[in-house]
């Protein structure tokens, strides 16, 4: 149905062009009014930037650095900008730049990255090993309630966490989603799907767990 | 999985809202007659109000912040000397272990890194001063955010008493619109461990943080101290310490500060 459905967002902002080593790219110049403009569109929206980073890297001087990446391409881009939602846009960029890290990582890997099991599609759905997680259960019923929760996002496939954190906390629309992942509405549907069924069903373990241990 | 196979897609519709009326109204209909799909629709809106809720989103982390900053200023200015653009566009792995090495001190770590990066990108003239670090980046911190101010408001009388039951002091509110800065609004900050009161003044399109707490502290006279780009005001008065931050002209910022100066209740 939507397979083209491209937010009015990206139709005015041009994403840069992504490849995962750019050693040159270098921003601007800008001018002062322009770079007043990046502040109110686009720098606004760090935090966002940051917490999409951080839940699909789970690595916090990774997410530091996909961000960063991100902003030097957002503002090397930024002459191009004719008015559109900077969120959507600086948030793709984020998004894509995980996915460069990723596909770097797999390249560097030594020993084959975890493929979830229970992923049907047919896409990328490599990721890296969780190191946080080698103990799992342990770890998980020492955590405070928002630990656990993101303990348990991040378990999820970053196909998963991705739609969860666009849909839930940063509360874009499926055309927008679907826009910013390149994928089809019916495919962010069936993710968010399998996202919130795999999460509910976690989440019941879990506090199943809690309840077990207590005397 | 949970719920009818089926009606999955339809009931993600159903929970964010988007289907049309006649089918919210068949979706609707079919959850209320089917258990396990009564379960997962419920599931998913308490899993929504958890990830909504407090402490789950992250915080923008200061080193971020200031990395991001330097990174805009790098873009703006293409005078900057290429080598430190270059540094600050992709930072070596060696910056990046400082960083960490220095937040692993904690507090004391972070003005630090906050010094470390800022003397590099933004302030190579100033000194590691911590306490005038810390201003600087409080003062970054509140534009890259929007998280300009806590409380939005041109009145002085606004201000003041939104101050009074947050602090244990009460910083003098003054109004200089007719001065030409007016009031934009007030935030709490947190400079040398403590709470701080931050009142924000604009002069034409530039924003000055005017840095409030009590105490006379152990400060010289006042004096300018310009880096790049922001310039920093202290002096004391009625028993309060004053700081201002600013990208304007010092020339300004000194009018600013006499102004405050005569109008504060000594």
């Amino acid at each position: 149905m939507a397979t083209e459905a491209r937010s009015p967002a990206e139709e005015r902002l041009e994403t840069p062009v992504l490849t995962p080593a750019a050693p040159t790219a270098r921003p601007g110049p800008l001018s002062p009014e322009q770079t007043r403009r990046f502040r109110e569109v686009v720098l606004t929206h760090a935090d966002a930037a940051y917490n999409l980073a951080l839940r699909l890297s789970r690595r916090p001087e990774v997410a530091e650095d996909i961000v960063n990446d991100a902003y030097v391409r957002a503002l090397s881009g930024f002459s191009t900008y004719r008015g559109g939602d900077g969120r959507s846009w600086i948030l793709t960029i984020v998004r894509n730049r995980f996915y460069d890290w990723l596909r770097e990582q797999r390249l560097k890997a030594t020993v084959p990255l975890a493929r979830p099991a229970n992923d049907a599609d047919d896409e990328e759905d490599w990721d890296f090993p969780d190191t946080e997680q080698d103990d799992p259960e342990q770890a998980l019923a020492k955590k405070s309630e928002a630990g656990a929760l993101h303990a348990l996002i991040d378990r999820l496939p970053p196909r998963l966490r991705e739609v969860i954190i666009l849909r839930e906390m940063e509360e874009f629309s499926y055309r927008e989603i679907a826009a910013m992942t390149e994928s089809p509405i019916g495919s962010v549907m069936s993710r968010l799907a399998r996202a919130r069924g795999a999460l509910a069903e976690a989440w019941r373990a879990h506090e199943a767990k809690l309840a077990e241990a207590r005397p | 999985m949970s719920g009818c196979p089926d009606w999955q897609e339809r009931l993600q519709g159903l929970i964010d809202g988007e289907l049309d009326a006649a089918h919210t109204a068949e979706v609707e209909a079919h959850v209320a007659g089917c258990a396990a799909c009564a379960t997962a629709h419920a599931d998913a809106l308490t899993l929504r109000a958890a990830l909504r809720g407090e402490g789950i989103r992250a915080a923008l982390p200061d080193s971020l912040a200031l990395r991001l900053e330097a990174t805009v200023r790098a873009a703006e200015a293409p005078a900057a000397p290429t080598g430190s653009s270059a540094a600050i566009l992709r930072p070596a792995g060696g910056w990046r272990r400082l960083d960490r090495a220095l937040w692993g001190f904690g507090g004391a770590g972070l003005a630090l890194a906050a010094c470390a990066v800022l003397a590099v990108a933004v302030l190579p003239a100033m000194q590691t001063a911590s306490l005038e670090q810390e201003l600087v980046a409080g003062h970054v911190r509140s534009q890259l955010v929007g998280h300009l101010t806590d409380v939005i408001t041109s009145d002085q009388h606004v201000v003041k008493p939104w101050f009074g039951g947050k602090l244990d002091f009460s910083p003098p509110v003054i109004d200089l619109t007719d001065q030409g800065f007016p009031i934009v609004g007030g935030r709490l900050d947190y400079i040398g461990k403590r709470t701080v009161a931050a009142i924000v003044y604009r002069r034409g399109r530039h924003v000055i943080n005017l840095f409030v707490w009590p105490g006379r502290g152990d400060l010289g006279p006042a004096e300018a101290k310009p880096g790049d780009g922001y310039t920093l005001l202290h002096w004391t008065r009625g028993g309060m310490t004053f700081w201002a931050v600013s990208d304007v002209n010092e020339k300004d910022l000194q009018d600013f500060r006499r102004l405050l100066e005569a109008r504060t209740p000594a």
